[in-house]
């Protein structure tokens, strides 16, 4: 099975990073996700993805409304929402949280998505909402005890300064012990390239994963080697990137050193997906062993497969 | 026509990245270039690759000998390697100053002479000098470089010496030798890819190596900048060719991942820009399955050589 954590279908461009062509819709997703992509020889497709909305939509912006408090949140997730609810079987809710809407009302938000629309992930963005996450910490706990309550699991933005230096949230990571946090596209974005610091804080914290989107690959490999091997999982950041990059970026780990390290292909799809569902509570699936495995599963991600 | 400008083929694994398993030779390297790598649904190989000793080999460890034997030692795998597969590896020849800047120059010279090198590189950080301070180091090289047409391959992406700006003074009293910037000013140690696509737009003798960029601002440079200042790297071993090849096929697709890019401008990138810029003859992009397979095994199949332009035959 896989499972993409990271993609942001939207009808408004992101307003920040200001992508070309026309909004990258729900339905240009799912046409993205269902590939096939060639992995191991056989035709894959994402199974799933973890939605939410751009980043750069998720601010108060002057003539974009002038809604506050929970009204600006639902505004802002009414897209995911609308996604979510239409492709029940492609899409997860991801949401965002951004404290400068009320610390309160944001909580709150989390409980009505997770309950109303079975959202399974929030999303913390500090750079985008501008607030330090190892001294704004009240901005933070109303959140996280939420999610602690209600087993959501944590995204973080990581990769660029002044917000999201993956160790500026160890002080939330380490108060929060029975959250789980994952470690957005690897410590790597376009201001900033600090993979060593999640690779080591997932080394060393029960609570924290890595999404491997964006990651060096000749880093990844390394890194891999090293992790245990439920703490790495398939996010793509789809758009802007696309997912065949970053599949290949997970494949290549099968081939021999130095650019792999043989990995099976069980591993392989924990990595893919299974990890993640199981964190969630989805049923995991095994690799295709064959090609009609494969090209079934192109439609259905349990044909040939019965579940426990 | 598919050429990688950055390859790392060794008998001996990198002393400084140590990376895991045999080393990776010449032979595992064909073979890793052979593919082949779906491109827009036709199979194809990198037809050939610039191949260099890994950095962590080329600065001196006790032991070593001295001068002039002591880069020809750093450098004799790569210069066997490509007397031995003269059709698919070009050499690239890594200088270190610390070795003396004259004796590089001059073993420049020699590797262009004997061996048809096409390139050089430089590794400030490997090597442990300022290149915007150090210009009495560079110069010797410099000079050769503009000699022989022989074009400068930077590694740029992490302090404190690889900044993609710290070049600048190099590049700009070396107008006539064309520099690229290795891996688009990305490493381990940092992101200076916009940099790179600056410099490369404002300056004529600069260009950017392909990989190591992030998919979603490649997108966004290859729309702005000229169509020839774009090259295929990958960087590999420790990389590997598929992931970049995707990097930019994808540029084909619509936006916001891709600009419409069309097949020609593609191949551009992936090999001719840099064909033209070393005096290797160009080639269409394959048109046919037929085509395609056909030029897995050979370079020029299908087309007439050597009359100013390669057309089908």
């Amino acid at each position: 099975m896989i499972i993409d954590i990271s993609c942001y279908p939207t009808k408004l461009v992101d307003l920040a990073w200001r992508h070309d062509g026309e909004p990258f819709t729900g339905e240009r997703l799912i046409k993205m996700m269902d590939g096939p992509y060639y992995v191991n020889g056989k035709p894959r497709r994402i199974d799933k993805a973890f939605i939410q909305p751009p980043q750069g939509n998720t601010i108060y912006t002057h003539g974009y409304g002038d809604l506050t408090g929970k009204a600006a949140i639902r505004d802002y997730m009414s897209y995911t929402v609308e996604m979510v609810r239409q492709y029940p079987d492609r899409f997860l809710g991801c949401f965002v949280y951004n404290p400068r809407y009320g610390t309160q009302n944001g909580a709150e938000e989390i409980e009505r998505h997770a309950k109303e629309y079975g959202f399974k992930m929030v999303q913390l963005q500090a750079n985008m909402h501008a607030y330090r996450p190892d001294r704004a910490l009240d901005w933070l706990r109303p959140a996280m005890k939420k999610c602690a309550d209600l087993g959501l699991i944590v995204k973080v933005h990581t990769g660029d300064g002044p917000y999201s230096i993956p160790t500026e949230f160890y002080p939330i990571i380490r108060e929060f012990p029975s959250v789980n946090f994952i470690l957005g596209h690897f410590g790597v974005q376009t201001g900033g390239v600090y993979v060593f610091e999640p690779f080591q804080m997932a080394m060393d914290a029960p609570n924290v994963y890595a999404e491997s989107g964006w990651c060096l690959q000749s880093r990844i490999v390394e890194f891999a080697k090293e992790l245990p091997k439920h703490k790495l999982l398939f996010g793509t950041d789809t758009p802007p990137n696309e997912p065949g990059m970053w599949l290949r970026l997970l494949e290549v780990l099968c081939h021999e050193p130095p650019q792999g390290l043989n990995l099976d292909e069980d591993t392989l799809e924990d990595y893919f997906g299974n990890n993640i569902a199981r964190m969630i509570g989805i049923e995991p699936t095994p690799p295709p062993r064959t090609m009609e495995d494969a090209q079934a599963r192109l439609k259905d991600s349990y044909a040939s497969f019965q579940p426990a | 026509m598919i050429i990688d400008t950055h390859l790392h083929p060794t008998n001996l694994v990198d002393e400084a990245w140590r990376h895991t398993g045999t080393p990776f030779n010449g032979e595992r390297m064909l073979k890793l270039m052979d593919g082949p790598y779906m491109i827009n649904g036709k199979p194809r190989r990198i037809d050939m690759g610039f191949i260099q000793p890994p950095p962590g080999n080329t600065g001196y460890r006790d032991g070593n000998r001295m001068g002039r034997e002591g880069i020809r030692d750093y450098m004799a795998y790569i210069a066997e390697l490509c007397q031995k597969y003269p059709d698919r590896f070009i050499g690239n020849f890594n200088y270190n100053p610390r070795w003396g800047p004259e004796n590089g120059a001059a073993e420049l010279e020699f590797h262009v002479k004997e061996y048809g090198f096409k390139m050089l590189k430089l590794h400030a950080n490997m090597h442990g000098y300022r290149p915007d301070r150090a210009l009495d180091w560079l110069r010797p090289a410099m000079k050769k470089c503009a000699e022989l047409g022989v074009v400068v391959l930077i590694h740029t992406g992490d302090g404190p010496y690889t900044i993609p700006t710290m070049f600048y003074p190099i590049i700009r009293e070396f107008p006539m030798v064309n520099f690229i910037i290795g891996h688009f000013g990305i490493q381990t140690g940092g992101n200076y890819s916009f940099e790179s696509f600056w410099m490369a737009m404002d300056t004529p003798n600069v260009y950017c190596e392909s990989g190591w960029c992030f998919q979603s601002r490649i997108v966004e440079f290859a729309k702005e900048l000229p169509k020839n200042k774009i090259v295929f790297g990958t960087d590999s071993p420790p990389n590997e060719p598929g992931m970049w090849l995707r990097e930019l096929e994808v540029l084909c697709h619509e936006p916001p991942h891709g600009l419409g890019l069309s097949e020609d401008d593609l191949e551009g990138y992936l090999g001719n820009n840099i064909a033209k810029l070393v005096g290797i003859e160009p080639t269409p992009p394959p048109r046919t399955m037929d085509e395609a397979k056909a030029r897995l095994t050979d370079t020029y199949a299908g087309l007439r050589r050597n009359e100013g332009q390669v057309v089908p035959a």
